[in-house]
C-alpha cells in the first residue's frame, strides 16, 4: 500500500465538497477541508494517523457541533452533511488497508449522494470526474509503484471506464425503474429561491434580480401570446394592512410515496408540459383554464396546481386546456371572506373609492374606472420604489409616492376593490417566458415573478385584473428587461450573468444553446424515470411492461457478459500469436504432439529437445540449436534480437520440412 | 472455505486442472477469479446507491450506480488479464539441510508485452513476495521452502495471486513444479569415535581432529578450484595476492566414511553422523570417500565432492535421483 498516492483522492474530495459547499454550513466545509488536508499531509510524510484517543475526542466534538447546528432534523440533507463529516474524519485515520477501502467506499457514496443536490450536466461531469479520480487513486495506493504510476493508473482507469460504457448505457435505458420504497424528506426547509406564500412590499422585487430558471414549458400546440402567459400558483386572500397571505388550508404533507413523472409521449395540441425546477414547496404553475393531464399533480380548491409532496427534485407534469369545473356562485360566507379588510387603515383610499363608486354605475364600470386610473395618473413601474412606511401603505402608494412594483399595485387594487365590496383576491406566479432555441420551449425565470388580482364577477367567475399592465404594458408584452430598459437596474446585482448581456448577439446565441442543452439533458437523462422509460420503450413493437423490462434487462446484461467472455476467449486464442517467440514455441509443441515424441507441453524445453533428438537422430543438431535459441529467448533476461528470431524460424521450418521428407524416405526404405 | 470437507475435494479438483509441470502458463482453465472481501463490501455500496436512486427517483443516481457496477464488472477482466499470458518456470528446486530452507527459485515472465503490477507469490502460509513486471520482462524470484525431513522434497504449490488494479477482485492460480528438491541430513555430532573396521590402524582419529597447520604449512599461489577457506586472507590484505595455505596431507591416505562405522544407530542417525563427517573433512580439505550399502563414492576433495556426497546421503533410500 502506497500512501503517497492519495493526491487524486484529495482532488476528488475537493470536487465533491465544491458541489456541496453551497448547502453546507461554513464551519462544516472549513472543518472538512482542514481534516482532509491534514490527513493527506500526515500520509505524505508517512506519519501514522491521529491517535485513537484524539480521533475519538475529535469525533465526539464534531458530532456535538453537528447536533447543535442541525437540532435533530432528519432529512437526507442532514444525512448528506453528516456523510461529509464522516469522510473528513476518516481521512485522519488511514492506518491500514481496510481504512483505505472504507474511505474509498464512503467517498464513492458521497459522490452518488451529491447527485441529489445537483443534476446539471456540468456537475454530473464534475462528479463523474471525481469517481474517476477515486478509482485512479485507489489503484495508485494499491499498486504502489514509483514515478509514472499516476499516468499509467489514469490510463488504465480511463480504459475500464470507456470499455464499460455500452454496459452502462444498456443498463440505464433498460433497467426497470420502480417506485420509491419509503420516503424521507430530501431537503430541510431552507435556502431555495422562488415565490413565497405571502406577499408584502418588496417580496417579488427581491426575485427580480434572480435569473435562475423557475420552470420550462413545452407546448403541444401554439405557444400563447406573451400577454396570455400568466402562470398562476398561489391565491392570497387575507390582508392585514401590509401583508397578504393564505387562509390556512390543510397543507401539511403526509409521508407518501413520491408520485411518478408524467408520461413522455407526444404532446396533444391542447396540452403543455412543465418541467419544474425544485423549489421545496408543494405548488406548481399553470396557465388559467387548464387542468392536470398527468397523475402527479392535482388542482386544489382554488384551481391551483399542487403536488403531493414538496418539489425537492425536478418534476415534470402535463396540463391540458379545459375550463375547470368551478363553482359559479360564491356563498355568503365566501363573499364576506373575500371582502374582508382590516378596519381603520388607509382611510383616504377608502373614501376615494367610495366617491368613485358613487360616480360610476355598477361594478364593472367601477373596475374599469379604477384600472384606467392607474393608466392616467403618473404611476411609475420601478424596482427601487420609495419606502411606504408601515401604516396606510395603500394611501402612501396611491397619493404620495406613486412608485412601485407589481406587488404594490396588485395589493392596492385588491384593497380598493374589497373596499368597494367586490370579492377580490391576489394571485402570484410568473408572467412571461423567453423562447428557447428554435422556439421549442419557453424558459420562465425567477425575475418573471409577478402578482396580479382576481375579482369575482357574477356570471363570469374570477376575472384577472393586472394593474401592472396599465402602468407598464411593455412588462406584459416584452418582459422585465424591456420594462427596465430606461431605468437600468435589470440584474444589476449580477454582473457576470449571461442573461444580463442577452442583447449582445453571440452571448445570447450561446446562452440559449446552453439552456437548450441543459433542458434536453434534464428531460431525457435526469428525467429518465418510470413513465419516460415506459413511453420510450412503448415505441418499440410489442407490449412492454415493467416485468417485461426486467426480463429484457436481465437478458441484455447476460448477453453483454457473454459478449465480454466471448471477446476474451477470442483474445485468448489470438494471444498465442502476438509474441513471435511464443508462436514459434507453439508450433514446436504442436509438432512434438503430431510426431508423438513422448514429450509435450508440460515438459521442460530440455526434456522436449532430448526426446525429439532421440526420436529423430538425423535432425538432432537442428533440434538442439532451436532448443538453445528458444531457451535463450525465454530465460535470458535480455530481449532476444530479430536475427535470432529469424534463425529460429528457419530451423523450425527446416525441422518440419525435413521430417515430412524423411518420412517419405523412411517408408520407401521400409518397402 | 469451511473445514476440510470442502477443502479436500476442492484441492483435488484444482490439482486435476493444474498438473505438475516445471513450466506453466496460467490461462482460462486454471485462473480462478472471485471478489475479495472489499469487493463484497463494494457490492454493498452498490446496493445502497441503487436504493437511494430508487427512493429519490433520481435518474442520475441510477446512472452512477450502473457506472460503479460496470467498473466492478470490468475489473474482473482486468484482474484476470493480469495473470493471463504469464510464463512461470522453475529455475532450481535446490538442496538444503533438513530444518533449513530449500533455496527454491522460480522465473516469472510476461509473454504478452503488457506490464504486470502487484503480483503476489506465496507458499502455503508463508509471507507473500510481491513482484511487478515491465512489459516483456522476466524476473527470478527466490521462494525459500521450509524443510523438515531428509529426502527428496515434493515442491509445494506456489500460489500466484493479484488483486490489481482495484483490490476488489482477486485472481489466483497455483504453480505446481514437477521437479523435486533434495533435503540432506542434518549433521549430528557422532559419539566419541568408534573406529571403523578398516580404518583401525590409521590413527584416523588423530588426523580427523588434528588442527590443520603446524610446521609443515606451505604457501603457494591460488589455483582455480582451491577451497576459499584455505586462502590466507591476512596475506591477501597485505600484499593483494591470493595465497593458499597448503599443508602436506598425504594424498595416499584418504579417509573412508563408512555406513558400517556406526553400529547400532538407525538409518537417519547414521546419515546425520556421516553428514557431520563429510562437512568436517571437507572443511579440513582432507580427501575422503563414502561407502554406502548401495553405492560407493571414490575419495576426492572439493566443494563439488562434498555436494555429491551430501546429495547421496540425502537421497539414500529413495532410489535413483535424477540429476
Amino acid at each position: 500500500m502506497n500512501r503517497h498516492h492519495l493526491d487524486p483522492w484529495v482532488a476528488a474530495f475537493g470536487l465533491i465538497l465544491l458541489a456541496q459547499v453551497q448547502r453546507l454550513p461554513l464551519w462544516l466545509s472549513l472543518g472538512a477541508c482542514l481534516a482532509v488536508v491534514s490527513g493527506w499531509l500526515l500520509q505524505r510524510h508517512r506519519k501514522r494517523g491521529l491517535r485513537p484517543l484524539w480521533l475519538g475526542v475529535l469525533a465526539v466534538l464534531s458530532a456535538a457541533a453537528f447536533w447543535a447546528y442541525y437540532r435533530g432534523q432528519f432529512t437526507v440533507d442532514t444525512a448528506a452533511s453528516f456523510l461529509v463529516l464522516t469522510v473528513a474524519l476518516k481521512w485522519l485515520e488511514l492506518g491500514r488497508r481496510r481504512d483505505l477501502f472504507i474511505l474509498f467506499f464512503i467517498q464513492c457514496y458521497l459522490a452518488v449522494v451529491t447527485l441529489l443536490f445537483h443534476q446539471s450536466m456540468l456537475w454530473t461531469g464534475g462528479l463523474l470526474a471525481s469517481l474517476f479520480l477515486l478509482f485512479t487513486g485507489l489503484q495508485m495506493a494499491l499498486g504502489g509503484r514509483g514515478q509514472g504510476m499516476g499516468v499509467e493508473a489514469m490510463k488504465r482507469s480511463a480504459l475500464v471506464f470507456v470499455k464499460m460504457l455500452p454496459v452502462v448505457i444498456v443498463l440505464f435505458i433498460f433497467f426497470p425503474r420502480i417506485g420509491p420504497l419509503w420516503s424521507v424528506p430530501l431537503v430541510s426547509e431552507q435556502g431555495t429561491t422562488g415565490l413565497s406564500d405571502t406577499l408584502e412590499p418588496g417580496a417579488i422585487t427581491s426575485l427580480a434580480q434572480n435569473d435562475d430558471p423557475a420552470f420550462r414549458v413545452t407546448f403541444g400546440g401554439d405557444t400563447p401570446d406573451p400577454g396570455q402567459r400568466y402562470w398562476q400558483a398561489l391565491v392570497l386572500d387575507r390582508f392585514d394592512g401590509r401583508r397578504w397571505d393564505r387562509r390556512s388550508l390543510n397543507d401539511r404533507e403526509g409521508i407518501s410515496r413520491v408520485p411518478e413523472d408524467a408520461s413522455a409521449g407526444e404532446l396533444a395540441d391542447d396540452e403543455y408540459e412543465v418541467m419544474l425546477e425544485p423549489h421545496g414547496r408543494r405548488w406548481g404553475f399553470a396557465l388559467a383554464d387548464s387542468v392536470p393531464a398527468s397523475a402527479n399533480v392535482s388542482l386544489n380548491r382554488n384551481g391551483m396546481v399542487r403536488f403531493e409532496r414538496s418539489v425537492d427534485t425536478r418534476r415534470r407534469y402535463r396540463m391540458q386546456y379545459e375550463q375547470p369545473t368551478e363553482a359559479r356562485r360564491l356563498s355568503d360566507a365566501e363573499r364576506r371572506f373575500y371582502t374582508r379588510l382590516p378596519g381603520g387603515t388607509n382611510e383616504r383610499t377608502r373614501g376615494w373609492v367610495a366617491q368613485q363608486r358613487r360616480e360610476v354605475d355598477g361594478r364593472r364600470a367601477l373596475i374599469r374606472h379604477l384600472m384606467e386610473h392607474f393608466n392616467q395618473k403618473p404611476f411609475h413601474y420601478t424596482l427601487q420604489p420609495e419606502a411606504l412606511g408601515n401604516a396606510d401603505t395603500v394611501d402612501a402608494l396611491m397619493f404620495e409616492t406613486r412608485e412601485g412594483f407589481c406587488e404594490h399595485y396588485a395589493s392596492a387594487l385588491a384593497f380598493m376593490l374589497r373596499s368597494a365590496d367586490i370579492p377580490t383576491r391576489i394571485v402570484t406566479g410568473y408572467l412571461g417566458g423567453e423562447a428557447g432555441v428554435d422556439n421549442e420551449y419557453l424558459i420562465v425565470r425567477q425575475y418573471d415573478a409577478h402578482a396580479w388580482v382576481q375579482a369575482w364577477l357574477r356570471g363570469r367567475g374570477w376575472v384577472r385584473l393586472d394593474p401592472t399592465a396599465m402602468i407598464a404594458p411593455e412588462r406584459i408584452e416584452s418582459g422585465l428587461r424591456e420594462a427596465m430598459q430606461d431605468q437600468g437596474g435589470f440584474l444589476s446585482d449580477d454582473p457576470f450573468s449571461m442573461n444580463r448581456y442577452a442583447d449582445v448577439g453571440w452571448v445570447n446565441w450561446m446562452r440559449l444553446r446552453l439552456d437548450a442543452a441543459n433542458y434536453y439533458w434534464q428531460r431525457w437523462v435526469v428525467g429518465y424515470e418510470g413513465q419516460t422509460q415506459l413511453s420510450l420503450l412503448g415505441r418499440l413493437p410489442g407490449d412492454i411492461d415493467r416485468r417485461m423490462l426486467g426480463v429484457i434487462t436481465a437478458s441484455l446484461v447476460a448477453l453483454l457478459i457473454l459478449a465480454g467472455v466471448g471477446i476474451s476467449l477470442l483474445r485468448a486464442r489470438r494471444r498465442h500469436f502476438r509474441d513471435p517467440w511464443y508462436r514459434l514455441y507453439d508450433q514446436w509443441c504442436r509438432w512434438l504432439e503430431r510426431q508423438g515424441v513422448g514429450a509435450g507441453r508440460s515438459d521442460t524445453l530440455a526434456a522436449q529437445v532430448s526426446a525429439a533428438g532421440r526420436r529423430f537422430p538425423a535432425l538432432a543438431p537442428d533440434i538442439r540449436a532451436l532448443g538453445l535459441l528458444l531457451e535463450r529467448a525465454f530465460y535470458d533476461p535480455g530481449q532476444p534480437d530479430q536475427q535470432a528470431l529469424a534463425q529460429a524460424r528457419r530451423l523450425m521450418n527446416a525441422i518440419r520440412k525435413r521430417k515430412s521428407h524423411g518420412r517419405s524416405g523412411n517408408t520407401a526404405t521400409a518397402e | 472455505m469451511p473445514g476440510k470437507i470442502v477443502k479436500r475435494p476442492w484441492r483435488r479438483w484444482v490439482n486435476r486442472r493444474i498438473p505438475r509441470a516445471d513450466d506453466y502458463r496460467p490461462g482460462r482453465r486454471n485462473i480462478f477469479v472471485l471478489p475479495t472481501r472489499e469487493g463484497l463490501m463494494f457490492t454493498g455500496v452498490l446496493v445502497i446507491s441503487l436504493l437511494t436512486g430508487i427512493n429519490y427517483q433520481n435518474s442520475l443516481i441510477y446512472l452512477f450506480t450502473f457506472i460503479l457496477g460496470a467498473l466492478f464488472y470490468g475489473t474482473i477482466f482486468q484482474t484476470y488479464r493480469n495473470l493471463e499470458g504469464l510464463h512461470l518456470s522453475l529455475v532450481r528446486a535446490g538442496e538444503s539441510q533438513a530444518g533449513e530452507r530449500l533455496p527454491m527459485a522460480i522465473r516469472i515472465r510476461d509473454e504478452e508485452h503488457r506490464p504486470r503490477a502487484a503480483l503476489r507469490l506465496r507458499i502455503d502460509d508463508g509471507e507473500p513476495v510481491t513482484v511487478s513486471l515491465e512489459a516483456g520482462e522476466g524476473k527470478v524470484v527466490p521462494l525459500p521452502v521450509p524443510t523438515r525431513r531428509r529426502g527428496p522434497l515434493k515442491l509445494p504449490s506456489i500460489r500466484l495471486e493479484t488483486d490489481f488494479p482495484f483490490g476488489l477482485i482477486r485472481a489466483w492460480t497455483w504453480f505446481r513444479p514437477a521437479s523435486r528438491g533434495l533435503v540432506t541430513p542434518r549433521p549430528v555430532t557422532p559419539p566419541p569415535f568408534e573406529a571403523s573396521p578398516d580404518a583401525e590402524g590409521d590413527e584416523g582419529e588423530v588426523t580427523l581432529n588434528a588442527e590443520p597447520g603446524g610446521s609443515d604449512i606451505r604457501l603457494r599461489p591460488y589455483r582455480l578450484g582451491d577451497a576459499l577457506r584455505r586462502i590466507s586472507w591476512k596475506r591477501f590484505a597485505r600484499s593483494g595476492h591470493l595465497v593458499v595455505m597448503d599443508w602436506d596431507t598425504p594424498p595416499a591416505d584418504p579417509r573412508w566414511l563408512d555406513w558400517e562405522q556406526f553400529p547400532g544407530a538407525d538409518t537417519e542417525l547414521r546419515l546425520s553422523y556421516l553428514a557431520w563427517h563429510v562437512g568436517r573433512l571437507s572443511e579440513q580439505g582432507q580427501p575422503f570417500g563414502l561407502r554406502l550399502p548401495d553405492q560407493t563414492i571414490e575419495p576426492d576433495t572439493g566443494d563439488q565432492h562434498e555436494r555429491a556426497c551430501l546429495n547421496r546421503l540425502g537421497a539414500f533410500g529413495f532410489g535413483e535421483m535424477p540429476t
